[in-house]
């Protein structure tokens, strides 16, 4: 595009031929070779200097003029003759044209560099930075969502940790009902290892989910028969579901309340299902777990683990996908499902992690979630 | 663009560098503790909670 503009620009104001010679503008970068022409300049500079004053305007253009000057002393004319010989492009102009070709380029660059060239060119170099600048904001949004969002929701949970911790040595409060966005539980993933523990808020708002994982307010609380619902992120904001794919049946996920740890299990996958007495039913971990299918027929979607469609909000209804179940309380099984994005960076699926309550350890004093690892099994 | 901005930066060389360094950090805090939170609950890849009904 430049190409094109460079004569039109030039030509009009300034017929001069100096100027003429625009598109060996775009060559600039190259001078320095061609230059060696100039270097031959810079030499006749030295050995005459009346001339100085008649060339500066031309050679002394560029910034580059004085640099090269210390260069060919004694070069010059030794360099000549196999230039000649070596290079295409010098031959063609030594002869003629060397006195004037080189200082026509040496004008160039404080044209450019002081008026910005011609305005095309500009225009070019403003979208180009702009796009990369753009380019660069997209990055720092993926920073942003894998690392920031970590640290801040990271200071969020510990203050929810300490918050939860004065609630529960405060005996007013005991027997509350879990106020919107603040802490009433811990999570446990034993199979995370022992220190892995998020604090669970009321609702699945924004706000709530940034500090750790929600709990679906609509559905059971902690141990009660039901539907126990609980989501948190799969990445950034702490990521505390990141590896949510990892549990396999069986495994331990328990919850800490006020008064008690709730040990729940995850539930059969589906191709586990068949022969689940024979196979992972003998391990001494599974021994409260069995498909709950073969009780009840309504529970018959209901697996370790489910991919749904992000519009099921039923996944968490007392019955998994049969909210008009219509179940007495006490036949209802004690469940607890959590639910993040799948696949991981997207949210074109939910993933469901369906669990079952099979132990319930009333929290004595002093009793820590170490000793409840002891108890079962799980250390 | 940036070359405007260096242009119009006053000082030698060095305040110029500064002032530059400075003039990025403040963008890149107004995007991340700004912009950003509040672009992303706009952008829907990080939903975790079915829809309950």
């Amino acid at each position: 595009m430049s190409r094109y503009e460079d004569p039109e620009t030039r030509e009009i104001p300034v017929p001069n031929p100096p100027h003429r010679n625009g598109p060996p503008r775009t060559q600039q970068p190259q001078w320095p070779h061609p230059g060696d022409l100039h270097d031959y300049e810079t030499h006749d500079d030295r050995t005459q200097p009346v001339m100085r004053p008649v060339r500066r305007p031309m050679s002394a253009g560029a910034a580059h003029g004085g640099q090269r000057s210390p260069r060919p002393p004694s070069a010059p004319q030794g360099r000549r003759p196999p230039q000649a010989g070596s290079r295409s492009r010098p031959p063609a102009d030594s002869p003629a044209t060397p006195p004037k070709e080189p200082p026509t380029k040496p004008p160039a660059p404080p044209s450019e560099s002081g008026g910005g060239g011609s305005a095309g060119r500009t225009a070019v170099r403003t979208v180009g930075e702009i796009f990369i600048t753009l380019g660069l904001v997209v990055l720092l949004f993926v920073v942003y969502e894998l690392y920031i969002t970590n640290w801040m929701s990271a200071k969020l949970q510990r203050e929810a940790n300490a918050d939860l911790d004065s609630q529960w040595s405060n005996e007013r409060e005991l027997h509350t009902d879990p106020i919107d966005g603040r802490a009433f539980a811990r999570i446990y993933i034993p199979s995370f290892g022992a220190d892995w523990s998020f604090t669970i808020q009321q609702g699945v708002d924004a706000a709530a989910l940034e500090v750790g994982p929600g709990h679906y307010k609509t559905t059971a609380m902690p141990g009660e028969p039901g539907n126990f619902g609980v989501a948190g992120h799969r990445v950034g904001k702490g990521a505390p579901f990141n590896d949510l794919d990892l549990l396999a049946s069986c495994d331990a996920v328990v919850i800490e309340t006020v008064d008690s740890f709730y040990v729940y299990r995850v539930l059969p996958m589906q191709d586990e299902v068949a022969g689940w007495a024979q196979n992972q039913g003998s391990d001494p971990r599974c021994a409260d777990v069995a498909p709950l299918q073969d009780t009840q027929s309504a529970y018959d979607q209901t697996f370790g683990r489910v991919i749904v469609t992000p519009d099921r909000g039923d996944a968490v209804s007392p019955v998994p996908y049969k909210p008009n179940e219509a179940m007495p309380e006490s036949e209802l099984a004690p469940l607890m499902t959590l639910t993040t994005c799948h696949p991981q960076f997207s949210d074109k699926e939910r993933m469901i992690i369906h669990t079952v309550l099979t132990n319930e350890y009333a929290k004595e004093p002093g009793a820590s979630y170490a000793d409840l690892l002891r108890k079962i099994g799980e250390a | 663009m940036y070359g405007w901005i260096w242009r119009h930066l006053p000082g030698p060389t060095a305040l110029r560098a500064t002032l530059a360094v400075v003039l990025a950090l403040g963008v890149v805090a107004l995007l991340l503790f700004v912009v950003f939170p509040w672009v992303e609950p706009m952008l829907p890849f990080n939903d975790v909670a079915v829809d309950p009904e």
